[in-house]
């Protein structure tokens, strides 16, 4: 059944072997001038990129796309404590600036996924005001840039949002989300549901797709349009399943981890280009 | 069936599989076979000539597969949200259902050579009778093959079969305590398939439509899913490229 010529003599083993080193040197190779490439084009991109801070910029780097995401997931990892931007102070900084492109570009939904669950440990208000202090570095005092976070827990969710009573709705909703939210969040509605029929609550038949979407919207909020990593390798970390399902995935290989506005206006450049189509 | 050699004339071809086998080599390889309308259209051709080149593609990628030692493969044949199509084209890709699945397990062929079992993934009632019947005959005629697998996903979608395991799951009254991930897992449609090492999606969309949301592991695993978005279209995607692909998962797997 397997082809036995290209199994058998340890003479053209040996020689396979050789020519795999060769391709797998080639590859390295390949992969270094790839990624000098980028990383020079993209160096130039960034100071042909004017400095950003200000919410006018953004707003014109966005009126030249067709579309804009309503909803925006971005993967973001705690880097090390003592390397610049590491440490739960460079996590918070990075969930501020992302939250005033967004804000910038007008999207209404912010979902951040760090997968050990760091930031929902933070006391609320703590995230609130860091965000908050990062707002202020692009919007100034004014009004246009106000949020509300939600803290999502499978078990209930906790949320803040502007303190002056009678303040207009939010620009920006953040949901704060970690790996429990993915497929253990699953699991337990699983287990909801499950109980509900054990008894006599619903029948089985009764559990349609619209259901346990209803139950899992509930908890974590909606699919995002567009979801943004910043690794140079895809890898959804554990991203809850069932909300990835035709989200638009953006992953630069230019990229190491650094979360930069570049590789934001990038993703949404490519969203405004995608052409979606459903089945049909 | 005749397996059309592209770029990869067959000596060549055979090199490039005793060189990979030196090295890991994935074993549950996926593909989301995109791209078959938009060929046809780019050639002027009627939709139904792309499903047919997309057929003649995936014969010639699954024959390389088995060939390197891939021990299972899954692909992505038929969306629940495909019946939304044109009456003529879901009634092409059934015809590609009732003839092709038939010839694959003719003496000699793809079944045969790498003794092939095929799972079919979804709910099939919602098929056709007679597509039915042939799936039913093709995964009978092909049971006690243990070399290799090749999973059909046809009507599918991951959300339907996470749905589907739900209700299995408070049908069958497990009692919610003992209820953890792998009882899920155990109830879909693609329990007892291996981790997933590679998933690869043609025609340049970056999404997964979905297709294998539970499955696709995180790389922080110990077997985490490489996901790979390609801008061929089916139709065109060679050999050469799943070749240089699989060097590259082997390269990071060493």
């Amino acid at each position: 059944m397997v082809d036995s010529a290209t199994q058998s003599g340890t003479v053209s083993g040996f020689f396979f072997g050789i020519i795999l080193k060769f391709v797998f040197a080639l590859l390295a190779v390949v992969k270094f001038v790839r990624s000098f490439y980028f990383q020079s084009t993209y160096r130039v991109e960034a100071l042909t990129l004017s400095p950003h801070k200000t919410p006018q910029i953004i707003r014109n780097d966005v009126t030249k796309l067709s579309k804009v995401p309503r909803h925006i997931a971005v993967i973001l990892d705690r880097k090390q404590k003592h390397v610049e931007g590491g440490g739960v102070e460079g996590l918070l900084s990075d969930v501020g600036e992302v939250a005033a492109w967004c804000i910038g570009a007008g999207a209404s939904e912010l979902t951040v996924y760090e997968r050990t669950g760091v930031l929902k440990s933070l006391p609320l208000q703590d995230v609130y005001n860091a965000i908050e202090d990062r707002l202020r570095m692009y919007f100034g005092n004014s009004s246009s840039a106000t949020f509300k976070i939600f803290n999502r827990q499978n078990d209930g969710t906790k949320s803040l949002g502007p303190s002056a009573a009678g303040s207009a709705d939010p620009k920006l909703l953040i949901n704060l989300i970690s790996e429990s939210n993915g497929r253990k969040l699953i699991v337990d509605v699983t287990r909801v549901l499950s109980d509900m029929v054990a008894q006599n609550v619903t029948s089985p038949k009764d559990i349609t797709l619209d259901v346990i979407d209803r139950q899992l919207k509930e908890r974590i909020g909606s699919e995002p349009d567009l979801l943004i990593m910043f690794s140079s390798e895809i890898d959804l970390q554990g991203y809850p399943p069932w909300h990835i399902r035709v989200t638009e995935i953006y992953c630069s290989p230019a990229n190491n981890g650094n979360v930069s506005y570049l590789v934001f206006m990038k993703a949404l450049h490519a969203f405004a280009t995608a052409k979606f189509k459903l089945g049909r | 069936m005749e397996v059309q050699t592209g770029i990869f004339a067959a000596p060549l071809r055979k090199l490039a599989v005793g060189v990979l086998q030196q090295g890991p080599v994935p074993q549950h390889v996926a593909f989301i076979m995109d791209g078959n309308r938009r060929y046809a259209q780019k050639r002027g051709q009627e939709t139904k000539e792309g499903h047919n080149s997309g057929y003649n593609t995936l014969s010639r990628i699954l024959d390389f597969c088995y060939q390197v030692g891939i021990h299972e493969v899954t692909v992505y044949a038929f969306s629940l949200e495909n019946f939304r199509r044109p009456t003529a084209e879901v009634e092409a890709l059934m015809e590609i259902a009732r003839t092709r699945l038939r010839q694959i397990c003719d003496r000699g062929d793809l079944v045969e050579r790498y003794g092939i079992r095929i799972n079919f993934i979804g709910d099939l009632s919602l098929l056709p009778e007679d597509v039915q019947e042939t799936c039913r005959y093709v995964a009978d005629f092909s049971r006690k093959n243990t070399h290799s697998i090749l999973n059909i996903c046809m009507p599918y979608t991951a959300r339907d079969d996470i749905a589907h395991s739900i209700r299995t799951i408070a049908k069958n009254k497990v009692n919610s305590n003992e209820i953890d991930e792998s009882t899920i897992r155990d109830h879909m449609y693609t329990a007892g398939s291996r981790p997933l090492d590679l998933l690869i999606r043609t025609s340049d969309t970056n999404r997964f439509s979905d297709f294998l949301l539970w499955e696709t592991e995180s790389r922080r695993t110990q077997r985490g899913t490489h996901i790979v978005f390609s801008k061929s279209l089916w139709p065109e995607y060679s050999v050469f490229e799943l070749f240089w692909t699989l060097v590259k998962w082997s390269y990071s797997a060493e």
